[in-house]
Parts: C-alpha cells; structure tokens; sequence
C-alpha cells in the first residue's frame, strides 16, 4: 500500500505490527497486505477469497496465501466454508454487541496499566497521532480518509502500548479488525463524527496525566457510542438490502 | 499419539495436524521454548510439510507457538510475567461470560457441568501422564461449560486460547504437589454458583479460581527453577525457569 503518511512508515514497525522483525518473511507481507485490503473494504465482508485471484492481485504464489488465510481464520477476519473455501467473515448486530463488550473491558484493563507506565516518549508519540488524526478529519477524497483510518487504529494501539500486555494487545488488535471494514464503510457515508475526535483529545489527556480512572471511563464511552455508531448502519444497511 | 475425537466428521489434513499438534505440546510431548524443526514433526505425524505450514500460523495466532526469524517455529515459554497477564485478562473474559452463563445456563448445562465435576472428583489423583491427560481433559471442558451458555464465542475462544497457553505449566505443577485437591473444592464451589444462578457469585469464584491458579504456577515455576540452579551446580546453566520435565523426575533425569 502507497501513499501512506510518513508518520505511520516511521511506526509502522512499532505499532502497525506485532512481529518485530525488520524484515518480513514473504507469508507475513502477504498476511498484512490482505488483512488491510479487508480492513480497507477492497475485499468486502462476504466477499468469496478465491487464491488464484488474490495469489494475482498481490503478485504473489498460492504457497504463502496458504499461510495468511488460516492465521486470519484463527483471527475471526476470514471464514472458512468446506464448500465455498475462503470468505470475508459478516457480523451481525450480535457480533457487533460482542466485539464492543470486550474491547471495552480489555481495552481498560490495559489502559490503567499504560497510563501509570507511559513514558515521555510514549506521550509525544501520541500526541503526534492525534495531531495527524484532527488534520485529517475532514478528509474529501477516498485516499485521505483511508489514511485518517490508519492513523486511527495506531492511535489506539499507542494508547495501550505502555502497558506491555501484549496479549491484551493482540485480542484488541484482532477485535478491532473484526470491524474495521464496516467502521471505514460506514463513516466514508458519514464522515468522521467530531464527537469521536473530542473523545479522541480527551483520552490524550488522561493518557498524558497518567489519569487511568478517567481514562478508562473515556474508552468504555468511545466503544458505546462506536458500537450505536455501528449498530444504526447495520440496520439501515439491512434495510436498504 | 492422540486421536481426533470420533465426533468430529472428515476433519481436513491441515485441520488434523492443527489439532495433534496443539494436543502434543499441551500433553508436553514438546516442551516450552523448544525449537519445532517442520521436517522431525513431519515425520512425527507421517504427514508432509504442506498441512504443517497451515497449522503453525494458526497455533501462532493462538500464542501456542512463537516465530522467531531465525530459528523459525518454537513452543512458547512463559516468564512469571506472562502467567500474570494471562491469569488477569482470562479473569475478565471468563467474568464477563459466567455472569451471562449464570443467568441463561438450562438445565442441561448444569448437567453437563455436574457430569464434569464429578469426572474431576474422580480423576483428581494424578500421577502419570494418561491420568493427567484424562483429568486435564475434564477440566478444559468444565471451565468451558461454565461460560458456555453465555453464547459468545469469542470469549469462549479467547478463553480457550490462554487456557491452552499455560495447560504445560499447569502439568508441571502437578507433577510437583502430585493432587489436584485444592482447585477442586474450588471447581465445586463454582459448580455451586453455577447451580444457583447467582451471577455475582459465580463471577467472584471465577476470578478468585484465576488468582489462585496464577499464584501456584508461579510457586511452582520458582520450585522448577531452584531445584535446576541446584542440579546444575553453581547455576551456570540455570536455564530458564520451568524448563523441565512435567513428569515427577528431577531436572537432571534429561
């Protein structure tokens, strides 16, 4: 993927991924690759992966899609179906309660933890983000607004990173995914909600004051309001269907 | 070695391998930060490499195994650190859905559980590997009944997934108090809240079971790691802690 913000290639091995290595193995290209084309929309929920045609898009051999499909199976990202093979996996309002219940409730436990661990270092690395994130709220084009949903999801990430729970960290990261093409699909119609961005300066502060009540109590309203976010455009989607 | 459960129909080759694999390093046929050479399980199972190149991202994603660029795939190992964390956040998630279970579980549910209750009553003398194993077996599945009327299956697979990460460690301690007594009563006590349906209860056991079952791990992990530093003379090896044989040997036996 091109085009991204120099701010998120300088994180990009920090935050955006898991796997500290510098240089990735080709299965881990690939595993990065799809799961952002899903995250991204170009692969969307329900949508049949057939290999031959991804193996083409990426330019890549069926051997290493043989090892991205399944991680992101055991990640809740794609389906597997005996007959139809590989899917983009669907959620319903069920799922999306689900998702929004956990996240909430890990997403604090580890939170406390990082507001009392974060370093000056961590401070001004979020601050960064949030700067990144208010400039490009009112993105127009498609491009821009794919960028302000990076920057985004690493800014949640950063706002955890302290704590050095990295198996908290990998529950949210998968849960988060689960519903990021929908997110994305979603406010592309609507446009950011500036009271997600208010929400967005107010966890910086309680991060940055090592508040880890306040902050806490700001994460479980931002998944609320997301999960109504989402939950209306699930019906209306229904719908319109 | 292990067999698919009958249940499960024309399970695919990859899917079979996944499930050996798992079960082979929970039984502690492969110990914890163990170097997993592709060809040597290959040929372990009788399989080609092919359906162990799926299965070893997926038991990845699982925290089962870890990739490590250089020496490719090992079994992962657990520092004190690890067993708090796993210990806190399987506490807020098995919470989460008891208190959920507690409210909707039938009376099939509470069945099932009592059924796995009085298994682990039975089983709860463990003293070689295919008693751990029956014992081990029940008690994946009666933690598991206990969340699963709640009906959300990412707890339950989230729960499962740290469950799974520490059952070698669960093995080893064990192996060293040689009974099991404790966490039953604890296990009855859960049973109890389930029974009731008080949500509160049951959400406090579960928690508690969680503290509990973290802090002997680590007793246990500290007893492995002295009585290596001991074997080993002045320590030089003193390898990681709770790198040892499950059984009930001494380090040195290896």
């Amino acid at each position: 993927m091109s085009d991204e913000l120099p701010i998120i290639d300088n994180m990009k091995s920090e935050i955006l991924s898991s796997a500290a290595a510098e240089r990735p193995s080709l299965p881990e290209v690939v595993y990065r690759e799809l799961r952002e084309a899903i995250m991204s929309g170009e692969f969307e929920p329900g949508r049949v992966l057939r290999q031959d045609e991804i193996a083409r898009r990426f330019g890549v051999s069926r051997a290493p899609l043989r090892e991205a499909l399944p991680r992101l199976e055991s990640e809740g990202i794609v389906s597997f179906n005996a007959r139809h093979g590989y899917s983009v996996a669907e959620l319903d309002p069920a799922d999306v309660t689900e998702i929004f219940r956990l996240r909430a409730m890990i997403e604090q436990d580890a939170a406390r933890s990082a507001a009392t661990m974060r370093t000056a270092q961590d401070i001004d690395a979020l601050r960064a983000l949030l700067d990144t994130l208010v400039a490009t709220t009112d993105a127009a084009d498609p491009q821009a607004f794919q960028n302000w949903a990076r920057v985004h999801f690493a800014f949640h990430r950063a706002l955890l990173l302290p704590s050095r729970c990295s198996r908290h960290l990998k529950v949210v990261d998968s849960l988060r995914v689960e519903v990021e093409s929908y997110m994305r699909a979603n406010m592309s119609h609507t446009g950011v909600p500036r009271q997600s961005n208010d929400e967005h300066r107010l966890m910086f502060k309680a991060f940055r004051d090592g508040d880890g009540d306040e902050l806490a109590r700001l994460i479980g309203l931002h998944c609320e309001h997301t999960a109504e976010r989402l939950l209306k455009y699930l019906a209306a989607r229904g719908k319109s269907a | 070695m292990s067999q698919t459960p009958p249940h499960l129909e024309r399970l695919s080759l990859p899917e079979m391998v996944y499930r050996d694999l798992r079960e082979a390093i929970m039984d502690g046929v492969f110990a914890p930060g163990q170097v997993l050479r592709q060809e040597d399980i290959a040929r372990r199972f009788g399989v080609s490499r092919a359906p162990l190149r799926e299965a070893l991202p997926r038991l990845e994603a699982d925290g089962v195994v870890v990739f490590n660029p250089r020496r490719g795939y090992m079994v992962t190992a657990l520092d004190v650190d690890d067993i708090h964390e796993i210990f806190r956040l399987r506490a807020l998630v098995e919470q989460d859905a008891a208190r959920l279970s507690a409210t909707q579980r039938t009376k099939e549910d509470i069945a099932r559980a009592k059924a796995l209750l009085d298994a682990l009553a039975a089983q709860r003398e463990v003293t070689d590997p295919a008693s751990f194993a029956a014992w081990s077996k029940s008690h994946f599945a009666f933690h598991r009944a206990l969340i699963e009327p709640a009906g959300h299956q990412r707890h339950i697979k989230i729960a499962d997934s740290l469950r799974t990460q520490v059952e070698w460690y669960i093995r080893m301690e064990i192996a060293l108090t040689g009974n099991t007594t404790q966490s039953l009563a604890e296990h009855r006590r859960m049973f109890q809240a389930f029974k009731a349906g008080d949500a509160d209860k049951l959400a406090q056991l579960v928690s508690e079971h969680c503290e509990h079952t973290s802090e002997r791990l680590i007793r246990a992990m500290n007893a492995q790691a002295t009585r290596a530093a001991e074997t080993a003379g002045a320590g030089k090896n003193a390898a990681r802690p709770a790198v040892a044989t499950p059984k009930r040997r001494v380090a040195n036996a290896e």
